[in-house]
């Protein structure tokens, strides 16, 4: 296997991990705040990408669609928590129970866009011209789009983590919620705003997902969630700076291993490295005590 | 977690139809005394949901030609569909509930991702069950009410390895998914092109639906093949055939895909760009056919497409035939008529390409040999149909160009027999 070959792998991998990142810091920025698995966030990023298809099928620019798409799904994500993920977690219910009613509402956002949209694929209105070589990498303008896309996610996230009250709220709310509440901290209204972001992050991930992918279905979200998972499991779980990380290596890994090994393995591959690393670090790559990113 | 999410999946559905009920549509006639029911059973969610609407598209041509016609027997068609989820597990219960509660006169699908797991069913069935995979478990199948309108993988693979001989394209490579109607199809194709002289330089086995198949695409492009055997789903093929634009088509290489690409779904998915670039693909396909014409009128009109979607031809020509059936049987009892689809299908008797056609010469008494849109339809004593086989090409729009012609005699003598099964 040629040199150039493992450097176009590379970047072909960084691509792949500007779409997990955006998506891992979303999933690992609410485990953090809220402490339950949502395994319907996939499904969030699948309603992205739906809400984006109805904007460009009606002439509306991918990228100006993505942020609308962006903008619904947050508030998409708001709304589920209030009507569905509260009313279950106000009932004190165990935790198993909550993941199951993700797992429920998961299928019926796959099961409702599927009635809506039907089973079959669909793919975004934009047009696709030659690549580019930019030193030993060669990629097309959408896909240096969502590099770019992924870095101005990932900036946007630092700052609200680090320099604004609510940032420093959900980070005091990811390490002790009940000191949290105790120190004056509206938990309810971090909650609120911590789901209106993931659910952006949600909206215009799956929308860099379905431009990636070229074509789409309700499914999307669902087979993206498990590697999700090793991303946000091995950055920390409940780190957002951990996923991002984490979404470097699993991307970086799998796109390379494919170049090396049958591709059939190559998500086994993110996997196995997700279970080395934890295996040398249990509580994540980029988690510390008493930090809460 | 699977498991987890199937407990669930009957309480989300229920819930998800309630949400989306205001929008959905119910596609068929609802079924009646006075109507003959067609059972349409394939995958409409899983991994390989086109499927199920792509079969349907065929079979509601059909039930249009048919019922245009005055139906059958004064009786007209409509049909009902199943979902098999693509999953033995889900398909099991479907098709046993279909059969039961739906009772149709004739049942058109599975396909190869459940067909052999369907087996116990179709061999106990008292209705015709027209498949639609090309499982090579299903070739030497002793069942009455089984019969099959697609060919069997190993004649498709025998055909693909053919035409790259043919050109003298002996250096390979294989690019198909691991779905099981794909892995079924790629030791055929290999055996055949081995025994003939082929050497396959590097094998990409393709999870589909992936977000990237780049890496794999490099390998492949390293290889220098001649040609590249391909068969994906249409939506890993527009992910895959993007990247292959974007590394670059190597114009000294031939891509060579199976029926599964001769769809417009496909032609959607990967754009007429590179849909009409070195892209070529096998059918068992009759597109010289008079049936063919008189099928892409009735599916224009049906389907307001120019393109067949994948299996509509196949889907078709089980409708016409066993509706043919009921009127040479003068019933529509499954148990009357299924004796008698050899005799409409098979030679000897007057050629006919059509419902219309063959019910006219029918009610003179005249002996017919219906010939379809994907094959000639004779059937062998295991009531599977041969070949032949079309190569075609994409025009721009998405109709296709027929660029060579298999034929059953040729395929029969390139055929490897015994080498996989």
């Amino acid at each position: 296997m040629g040199l150039s070959i493992l450097l176009l792998s590379i970047g072909f991998g960084l691509v792949t991990a500007s779409v997990l990142a955006i998506a891992g810091v979303g999933l690992s920025l609410q485990f953090g705040v809220t402490n339950f698995v949502n395994f319907a966030y996939g499904d969030y990023a699948t309603f992205g990408a739906y809400v984006a298809l109805i904007l460009n099928e009606h002439g509306v620019d991918i990228y100006f669609a993505m942020l609308v798409a962006g903008a619904v799904t947050a508030v998409f994500a708001f709304l589920v928590n209030r009507l569905v993920f509260q009313t279950f977690i106000r009932r004190r219910v165990k935790l198993v129970i909550l993941l199951v009613v993700t797992i429920g509402v998961s299928l019926v956002i796959e099961y409702t866009l599927q009635s809506i949209f039907g089973a079959q694929f669909q793919t975004y209105a934009v047009t696709s011209p030659n690549p580019l070589q930019i030193g030993p990498f060669l990629l097309t303008r959408g896909q240096i789009a969502i590099i770019g896309i992924a870095v101005a996610c990932m900036l946007g996230v630092h700052l609200l983590l680090s320099r604004t009250r609510i940032g420093k709220a959900m980070r005091a709310m990811s390490d002790n919620a009940a000191l949290a509440e105790a120190s004056g901290i509206d938990t309810q209204r971090v909650t609120d705003l911590t789901w209106l972001v993931v659910g952006f992050l949600g909206g215009i991930a799956g929308v860099v997902l379905a431009m990636n992918t070229s074509t789409f279905t309700p499914l999307l979200g669902s087979f993206f969630l498990l590697t999700l998972f090793a991303v946000v499991i091995l950055g920390g779980i409940g780190k957002p700076y951990g996923a991002m990380l984490g979404a470097v290596i699993i991307g970086v890994v799998t796109e390379v291993s494919g170049a090396y090994i049958n591709a059939a393995y190559q998500d086994a591959v993110a996997f196995v490295i997700m279970i080395l690393l934890l295996l040398w670090r249990p509580q994540g790559l980029f988690a510390s005590r008493g930090r809460g990113s | 977690m699977t498991s987890l999410r199937h407990r669930v999946s009957l309480v989300a559905a229920a819930a998800s139809v309630l949400l989306a009920s205001s929008l959905a549509v119910v596609p068929a006639l609802a079924a009646g005394p006075g109507t003959i029911t067609v059972g349409v059973f394939g995958d409409f969610t899983g991994s390989e949901s086109f499927l199920g609407p792509d079969l349907t598209k065929g079979v509601a041509t059909a039930v249009a030609a048919v019922n245009a016609s005055g139906g059958v027997l004064g009786k007209k068609l409509t049909y009902v569909t199943a979902d098999d989820a693509g999953d033995p597990v889900d398909a099991i219960p479907a098709l046993r509930k279909l059969l039961s509660v739906n009772q149709p006169n004739f049942v058109v699908g599975p396909f190869s991702d459940i067909e052999t797991a369907m087996v116990p069913i179709i061999k106990a069935s008292t209705v015709p069950i027209i498949v639609q995979g090309g499982s090579t478990q299903l070739d030497k199948i002793t069942a009455p009410y089984f019969w099959r309108t697609n060919t069997s993988d190993d004649q498709e693979g025998s055909a693909d390895a053919y035409w790259a001989i043919h050109n003298h394209w002996l250096r390979a490579a294989f690019a198909y998914t691991t779905a099981a109607g794909a892995s079924t199809l790629m030791d055929p194709t290999r055996a055949a092109y081995e025994a003939h002289g082929g050497k396959v330089v590097v094998t990409e086995n393709l999870v589909p639906d992936q977000s990237s198949y780049r890496s794999q695409i490099l390998q492949i492009m390293a290889a220098h093949p001649q040609v590249v055997f391909f068969q994906q789903d249409p939506q890993t093929a527009g992910t895959f055939f993007s990247e292959v634009a974007q590394l670059g088509f190597d114009s000294k290489t031939e891509w060579l895909g199976t029926d599964v690409e001769f769809s417009s779904d496909v032609f959607k998915a990967i754009g007429p760009t590179v849909a009409t670039t070195n892209f070529q693909f096998t059918n068992n396909s009759l597109e010289s056919s008079p049936a063919s014409r008189y099928f892409q009128a009735w599916y224009q009109k049906v389907n307001h497409s120019s393109t067949p979607a994948l299996a509509a031809p196949q889907g078709y020509d089980a409708v016409v035939v066993a509706a043919l059936a009921m009127v040479a049987a003068h019933s529509t009892q499954g148990a009357v008529f299924n004796k008698y689809i050899l005799k409409v299908a098979n030679p000897p008797g007057r050629p006919v390409y059509s419902f219309a056609q063959g019910a006219a010469l029918l009610k003179k008494g005249i002996k017919i040999n219906y010939s379809g849109v994907s094959s000639t339809v004779d059937f062998n004593k295991y009531h599977n149909v041969v070949g032949p086989f079309g190569v075609y090409k994409f025009n721009k729009m998405g109709g296709f160009i027929q660029v060579g012609q298999i034929s059953s005699q040729a395929n029969a003598k390139f055929f490897t027999p015994g080498t996989v099964h």
